[in-house]
């Protein structure tokens, strides 16, 4: 949804705008905060972080003159914004400060490791492929279950099958997956 | 969730690509979705402060809802209540508009105390153009009081005025009381206040006794007062003068007075007068195009046949248009169904199209409006009938408005489980009004909508109230355990209740006097918390005794976590199964085999297995036989001896 679009449309109604935009990058909102809260924050914290930025993105669409192309990067930095405030603050951890001319300075490194963040992203993209190649419904229960921590009853109402069903094909998708990964040599 | 230890942790700062690939398999269904939605604009309503929207309702300190219990009581109520004289100046003044005679409206003490009723009726300031017959009941002298005198004790007391129902019997004998009539309630308390100025002569009611009376009952309660400690104040008027007078009052001991006194055969006129009078007026003035006056502020519900019926209400616009269709239309009562009976068996024909109700639940039987297919409408006031005809294109006007008014309604969404705000703004969002009551619900976390009362997929229209069941904080509050040893057992669950501690009790054996507790759990000084529980363990003497039979030594060389777990057989053959509990090895040294008393006289074998937890693997560590002879002597056999340390080895 181009930003011109997003205009005319909030012309009729605002709602209506609001919602076309949503249910257009939900998902991809959804996930991104999902990936950086998954390990601490509850899904309450979860829906709420995602509601905020939407609004965040709604107010921004309401403010801004212009704003041509795809701003799919624009939602993503908002998402991921959000996201990592959510993450400090249920984490809390501190940011401690030192001075360039304290001894511990010298012993900071820089925080990126760009060899590991290479790595990290190649293994992500073949660990997606291999879970890809399982197929439908594997792949999605797959999902479900490991990353988006769903169980296996809410997964079913996903799939539109049994919670045992679910529960059997997942325990079955995972032994295959782990035999492509380690025929792949990626272990997790 | 790391079943199997497997986790897609790794994916979690994946960039943008991966991302999106990993976006497809979003797992949020559309309930989620919708619930975000609802979120997010409430977010976004809030910073831009956004004003178009309702209000938002405030919801703390709302108290428990008391409607369900209120209604119990006026169905109690409504057995009993009735009305009183006074005469019929008030009904008259209400009427002034209408033709209605003269020689009905003349004597009238109540002039000036209708006249006042007039100008609080609470008619939509509109309907009171000269047309409109004031055929006014409202809800609002609901919650009027009253001052009624009190012959009994000669005193007057405040009674709160609520629905009130007149019964005209003209054959005591039978002691069927029909109800003829419903009195307005306005008019009963204005009445009511005229007691006072009656001339009460207490008398034996046996020289009153006639057998062709008309009887009026009026009750009043006091509904101030708990339903357990009413206070009641029932009136039976005869024609004749005499009043049988109830009165009774739960706060004083149950206290019930009867009493009969003679008010005169004037007074008993006049009285009788105004309330005939009333119904009179009503059962003649009484068509369609008055009784959408009921259409107010109240609700307007529609039920459409065939049976079973959906009863629902309609918006206000159709309440109106409604309401514009029967007063624009001539009605010419019907000669087809002119007697009571006629009109009763009406409904038994085939039941009616569609029932109008013009008030309120509590309300709705005593106005309501029958639409029938052969072209018949019935209407009900105040338990009046009457009967009209229709034409096919005012019925087919009003069926449009019924149908199209059905579309107008809203589902009521599903809220359970969602939490408190997104389910007022999804509530909000569909036209409705929030009514939240917060409650405590251990299953349902604080915050947390447990129902919604209509409940989901019910429809309603625009702007109606929902009742949402919000679970509240835990009040519970946390303190230390009191130490109740030594207390006498009753004192101690009276105090330990007044904790709010759930009291267990058990009775056992110990050197302390009878039903002195001996010990509890949690020991005193821990911290507990409302609702928690507390076991209580008293003195007796009837406690059952646990007796030593055996000690089981086990081994030093084992290690693990096992169980001892025994079947007694008994005498007659039955068994039962024992637990000597749980026990660490190499820490335990010995468990001992104890039996309750009674289960010790009637023992006649008893077998005591080793568990494994780990395993459960299971083997006999004990055997004991008790052979009694003739004489009622016992001798006990030990089984051959087991070695213990060979059993353990088995069970690994």
């Amino acid at each position: 949804m181009t930003h011109e679009e997003y205009r005319n449309t909030s012309l009729e109604s605002k709602e209506q705008a609001q919602r076309i935009l949503f249910s257009e990058y939900f998902n991809y909102v959804y996930t991104i905060v999902f990936s950086k809260l998954r390990s601490c924050a509850s899904r309450e914290d979860i829906e709420e972080c995602v509601s905020d930025s939407f609004a965040d993105i709604y107010i921004y669409y309401d403010e801004s003159r212009e704003w041509g192309g795809d701003i799919t990067g624009f939602i993503g930095t908002v998402a991921r914004r959000k996201a990592s405030d959510v993450y400090r603050r249920l984490t809390n951890k501190k940011i401690s400060t030192f001075s360039v001319d304290d001894d511990e300075a010298k012993q900071l490194e820089a925080p990126d490791n760009t060899e590991e963040i290479v790595d990290k992203k190649d293994m992500r993209s073949k660990l997606l492929h291999c879970v890809e190649l399982l197929g439908e419904p594997d792949s999605v229960i797959i999902m479900q279950k490991y990353f988006f921590m769903r169980n296996s009853k809410e997964i079913s109402e996903i799939v539109s099958m049994t919670p045992e069903a679910v529960r059997m094909r997942c325990s079955r998708a995972l032994v295959k997956l782990r035999k492509k990964l380690t025929e792949m040599n990626i272990s997790l | 969730m790391k079943d199997n230890g497997f986790d897609l942790e790794i994916l979690e700062n994946a960039d943008d690509a991966d991302i999106r690939r990993i976006a497809d398999s979003c797992p949020a269904s559309e309930s989620d979705k919708e619930r975000m939605f609802a979120m997010s604009r409430k977010i976004y309503n809030e910073r831009t402060k956004e004003s178009n929207e309702t209000p938002v309702i405030e919801v703390s300190g709302v108290e428990i809802y008391k409607k369900t219990f209120w209604h119990k009581f006026v169905s109690a109520a409504a057995v009993l209540a009735v009305i009183a004289g006074g005469t019929a100046g008030g009904w008259a003044l209400l009427n002034k508009n209408k033709t209605l005679d003269a020689s009905v409206t003349d004597n009238s003490s109540f002039t000036s105390v209708t006249e006042n009723n007039n100008t609080t009726n609470n008619m939509e300031p509109t309907e009171k153009s000269g047309k409109d017959s004031p055929l006014i009941d409202s809800d609002y002298a609901f919650d009027e009081y009253v001052k009624v005198y009190n012959p009994i004790l000669n005193e007057e007391h405040e009674f709160a005025v609520k629905r009130c129902h007149l019964y005209l019997e003209s054959d005591i004998l039978t002691y069927i009381y029909t109800q003829t009539y419903e009195m307005i309630c306005t008019n009963v308390a204005k009445l009511a206040e005229s007691y006072v100025s009656f001339d009460w002569k207490e008398v034996d009611p046996n020289d009153y006794i006639n057998d062709k009376d008309i009887l009026i009952d009026c009750s009043f309660i006091d509904l101030d007062k708990d339903y357990d400690t009413n206070y009641r104040l029932d009136f039976m008027f005869y024609d004749n003068g005499l009043v049988n007078v109830h009165f009774s009052n739960a706060d004083d001991g149950n206290t019930i007075i009867q009493k009969s006194y003679n008010i005169g055969k004037e007074s008993a006129d006049r009285l009788f007068s105004s309330v005939l009078e009333e119904y009179e007026f009503v059962k003649d003035n009484i068509s369609p195009d008055k009784m959408p006056f009921m259409f107010g502020n109240v609700l307007t519900l529609v039920e459409k046949s065939p049976k079973p019926s959906e009863t629902y209400e309609i918006s206000e616009d159709s309440a109106k248009n409604i309401k514009k269709i029967l007063r624009s239309a001539e009605w010419q009562e019907t000669e087809q169904y002119t007697t009571d009976l006629d009109k009763k068996n009406l409904n038994l024909q085939e039941p009616p199209e569609y029932t109008i109700y013009f008030a309120s639940e509590e309300l709705s039987t005593a106005y309501k409006m029958e639409i029938y297919s052969f072209n018949i409408v019935c209407c009900y006031f105040n338990r009046c009938e009457a009967v009209f005809e229709i034409s096919d294109s005012i019925k087919d006007s009003i069926r449009n408005i019924i149908e199209n008014a059905d579309e107008e309604l809203v589902t009521v969404p599903h809220v359970a489980g969602m939490q408190f705000e997104l389910a007022k703004r999804l509530l909000i969002d569909s036209g409705f009004e929030v009514f939240p009551i917060m409650t405590y619900d251990n299953k349902v976390q604080p915050n947390y909508v447990i129902s919604s009362q209509p409940a989901e997929g019910e429809r309603m229209p625009q702007g109606s109230e929902v009742t949402l069941y919000v679970s509240k904080e835990d009040s519970a509050e946390e303190f230390t355990m009191k130490d109740y040893a030594g207390m006498n057992i009753k004192d101690a669950t009276v105090m330990a209740g007044y904790r709010r501690l759930k009291v267990i009790t058990e009775a056992v054996r110990s050197s302390k006097e009878n039903d002195i507790v001996v010990a509890q759990t949690p020991p005193a000084g821990e911290t507990v918390r409302e609702g928690d529980e507390i076991t209580l363990y008293y003195s007796s003497d009837t406690a059952n005794e646990r007796l030593m039979l055996s000690t089981i030594g086990l081994p030093d060389d084992v290690n693990g976590r096992y169980q001892l777990d025994g079947v007694l057989r008994k005498t007659d053959g039955s068994d039962t199964t024992y637990d000597f509990g749980v026990f660490l090895c190499p820490e335990t040294k010995s468990v001992p085999i104890e039996l309750e008393a009674d289960d010790v006289e009637k023992i006649s074998s008893l077998s005591v297995y080793l568990l494994n937890t780990n395993n459960n693997k299971r083997a006999l560590i004990y055997r004991v036989e008790y052979i009694r002879d003739a004489n009622g002597n016992i001798t006990k056999r030990n089984a051959d001896p087991i070695d213990v340390a060979e059993v353990f080895r088995t069970v690994q």
